[in-house]
């Protein structure tokens, strides 16, 4: 093992894992916060920060107020998040290409689970996190290509945005690589993810490919509180914001049938 | 004080909120209202929807009229004064606050949107950048550069409680003049009561609908009078309007709306219903009422709109709707459709009204503004932009209905929908949707 794989696998994650969860957690409080941030501070202000947030009225924002069913609303929120349905009615192309990278993340996500789980499931989870990985590479990559592309997207664009996206295409495609590779048993991974919790250097026997896999995977956790792939989390707190998950689903207001409902 | 109202509690903890408080009002404004702001920038994909479905980058695809690059203008003076880095870089490395170090054209950028919420509409992470342009313009509006024209509104309505400054006595006369055309036009007595305590219903139009386009006002007291409703206008309060929601001015927007709050309290009514005008309805309805700005409110809210559908769903309104043989299309008006929701119900009542309505591409929750929205159709000095760029598409979709009338809901609409049709040597009429009822109805 050299310096740099030694840096890797063994230094970079006490940095990287506690700058990501520090940062993420100062930017939900920023969005959080609302004039003075110090308020959320009193022990007695109507409860949890979100709850202190949530009161706080932002009717100039709220689109397509009016009554909707619970069940309506449930819906198209799960329409919306699950499926990314308003995007795929408004723009089926870009829509094929994120949900696709979205449910490849997600797939790599769960394909990770083995390490806590006791169970054998290394053949089932090295193959989903293949799918997973291969599906990531081939929709960043046309996302990629659209940023540079496309003239309305090519001109917001900056460094960051680029940057955050090379990045995680290195991630997913070097995921893909080290699952062509043969993958990392869970056992070599709960070695490695052990040694880190307790502070010992566990030496593990893995693809080169994997040192770089981590690298991207650090760095990832590095850019994307600075970056727009924050959206992640976001999301939920914008759907607070518009007061409605009609946007998200592409569906839109009470609708004649709930008023009858 | 309204700040202090809104987010700082009483008492101990209060006092120490306001010690700390930011004292410079620029900084505050950028601050102040939302959260959104930053969640906003942070959130965003930079993916482009936006501008596919924004009017303005629709009819002129460029840089500058790219709805992420505007928020950005804003979004770079927030960083600059409210976050830690900001202020260390700029500590470091000063840099100007306005692109070019020119305010006049950040107040010219931030009238280039059109506030008309497509954006958030179809933003796949629910990107609202009329909020954003909403927080320049408030910063437009603190360094005094606001479009004279919205400004002298805005004072208008504070100082007087109209947006034309009109008198009491401009408005008596004009009321005597509607019930002299009602009384010629039907041969009744239809009157527009005014001032009357304890009546049931108090009625606030916009006051162009009393002083310019008097249809949509003799459509409604035609209404009123078929079903017998007890109800009354106030002549302290005629305005149904709302500039300071345009300007991002929150303090005039509240300030306006008191006005005709005072108005229906004071007259004891039990319900308010307001005229063809979106901003207003909007900040009366879903701020101030919901908001509780001034307190619980002691009367309903209902628009002009929804009050006439319910009527016709039940029944109690005949109308002929021969009596407006020409194709009828209608233009969702920003404010009625995504501000407030109200889609369905100026088409129940064009069709009930109108023999041929038709709809307009792209019509209901999601439409297209005319191009006049947030302001714009009140400044003349944007003309061409209103005529060329932001209401290209509007031009593009009124001549694809092939209807005769374009009925709307909202009187900066009308002005910019007129300005394009002649404009665009279109021969088209623009009416309210209560004109076409004015036409229509059957008074027994």
């Amino acid at each position: 093992m050299n310096g740099f794989e030694f840096f890797v696998l063994y230094r970079l994650p006490y940095l990287a894992v506690p700058f990501y969860l520090i940062m993420l957690s100062v930017r939900i409080w920023v969005w959080m916060r609302f004039y003075n941030p110090a308020l959320k501070l009193l022990p007695r202000a109507r409860g949890s920060v979100y709850g202190v947030w949530k009161q706080q009225y932002r009717p100039t924002i709220h689109i397509f107020p009016g009554p909707r069913l619970q069940s309506t609303e449930w819906k198209r929120a799960i329409k919306g998040f699950v499926f990314f349905a308003g995007l795929y009615k408004r723009d089926k192309i870009l829509w094929l290409g994120s949900w696709s990278l979205h449910l490849g993340l997600l797939l790599i996500i769960v394909a990770h689970v083995r390490v806590i789980l006791p169970l054998d499931l290394d053949l089932i989870c090295l193959r989903v996190a293949l799918i997973g990985s291969g599906l990531m590479t081939v929709s960043g990559t046309y996302l990629l290509l659209r940023r540079i592309i496309i003239q309305r997207v090519r001109e917001i664009t900056d460094f960051r945005d680029y940057l955050a996206e090379v990045i995680l295409l290195s991630f997913s495609a070097t995921a893909f690589l080290v699952m062509l590779d043969g993958g990392v048993s869970s056992e070599t991974l709960r070695h490695y993810v052990s040694g880190i919790l307790m502070n010992t250097v566990e030496v593990i026997e893995v693809p080169h490919m994997f040192v770089w896999h981590m690298l991207a995977a650090q760095l990832l956790l590095i850019v994307i509180p600075f970056s727009h792939l924050l959206h992640l989390g976001g999301i939920f707190l914008s759907r607070e914001f518009l007061g409605t998950s009609d946007t998200f689903a592409g569906e839109f207001g009470s609708g004649l049938k709930d008023r009858r409902d | 004080m309204e700040r202090e109202k809104k987010y700082i509690p009483s008492g101990l903890a209060g006092t120490y909120m306001r010690r700390i408080a930011e004292s410079d009002p620029f900084v505050r404004e950028i601050q102040d209202e939302p959260s959104a702001l930053r969640l906003y920038m942070d959130t965003c994909t930079k993916c482009g929807v936006c501008a596919q479905e924004c009017p303005v980058y629709y009819g002129q695809p460029d840089k500058r009229m790219h709805p992420v690059e505007r928020s950005r203008q804003v979004l770079r003076l927030y960083k600059k004064y409210t976050t830690f880095w900001g202020r260390f870089w700029n500590a470091i490395f000063p840099k100007p606050d306005f692109e070019d170090n020119d305010a006049e054209l950040f107040a010219e950028r931030m009238y280039e949107c059109l506030t008309c919420r497509r954006c958030a509409a179809f933003c796949p992470v629910g990107i609202d950048h009329s909020v954003i342009s909403r927080v320049g313009r408030s910063l437009v509006d603190l360094m005094g550069l606001t479009p004279p024209s919205l400004a002298q509104g805005t004072h208008n309505s504070f100082e007087t409680g109209n947006l034309e400054g009109a008198s009491v006595e401009a408005f008596l006369d004009a009321i005597q003049f509607i019930e002299e055309e009602l009384k010629e036009e039907t041969g009744r007595d239809i009157a527009i009561p005014l001032d009357r305590e304890g009546a049931e219903i108090f009625f606030l139009p916009p006051s162009g609908d009393v002083l310019v386009y008097a249809e949509n006002l003799m459509g409604m007291a035609k209404i009123f009078h078929a079903i017998g409703a007890d109800w009354t206008m106030s002549s302290r309060a005629f305005d149904g309007s709302n500039f300071g929601f345009t300007t991002g001015n929150n303090f005039s927007m509240k300030y306006e709306n008191k006005h005709y709050i005072d108005a229906c309290e004071k007259l004891g009514c039990k319900l308010m219903v307001m005229g063809e005008c979106g901003h207003a309805y909007r900040v009366m309805k879903f701020m101030a009422s919901e908001g509780r700005w001034w307190g619980a409110l002691p009367f309903d809210i209902t628009s002009g709109f929804e009050y006439t559908a319910q009527l016709i769903r039940t029944g109690k309104l005949k109308l002929d709707p021969d009596k407006n043989l020409d194709p009828v299309t209608y233009h969702d008006a920003c404010q009625f459709a995504a501000g407030c929701g109200i889609v369905e119900e100026p088409r129940e009542i064009l069709k009930a009204a109108c023999a041929d309505y038709r709809e307009m591409p792209d019509g209901g929750y999601t439409q297209w503004c005319c191009g006049g929205g947030g302001g714009l159709s009140a400044l003349r000095s944007v003309r061409a932009f209103r005529m060329e760029v932001s209401g290209k598409k509007k031009a593009e979709q009124m001549r694809e209905t092939d209807a005769k009338i374009v009925s709307t809901s909202c009187l900066q609409c009308r002005t910019q929908l007129k300005e394009i049709a002649r404009h665009h040597k279109m021969p088209l009429q623009i009416t309210g949707v209560h004109e076409m009822i004015n036409n229509a109805i059957v008074l027994e």
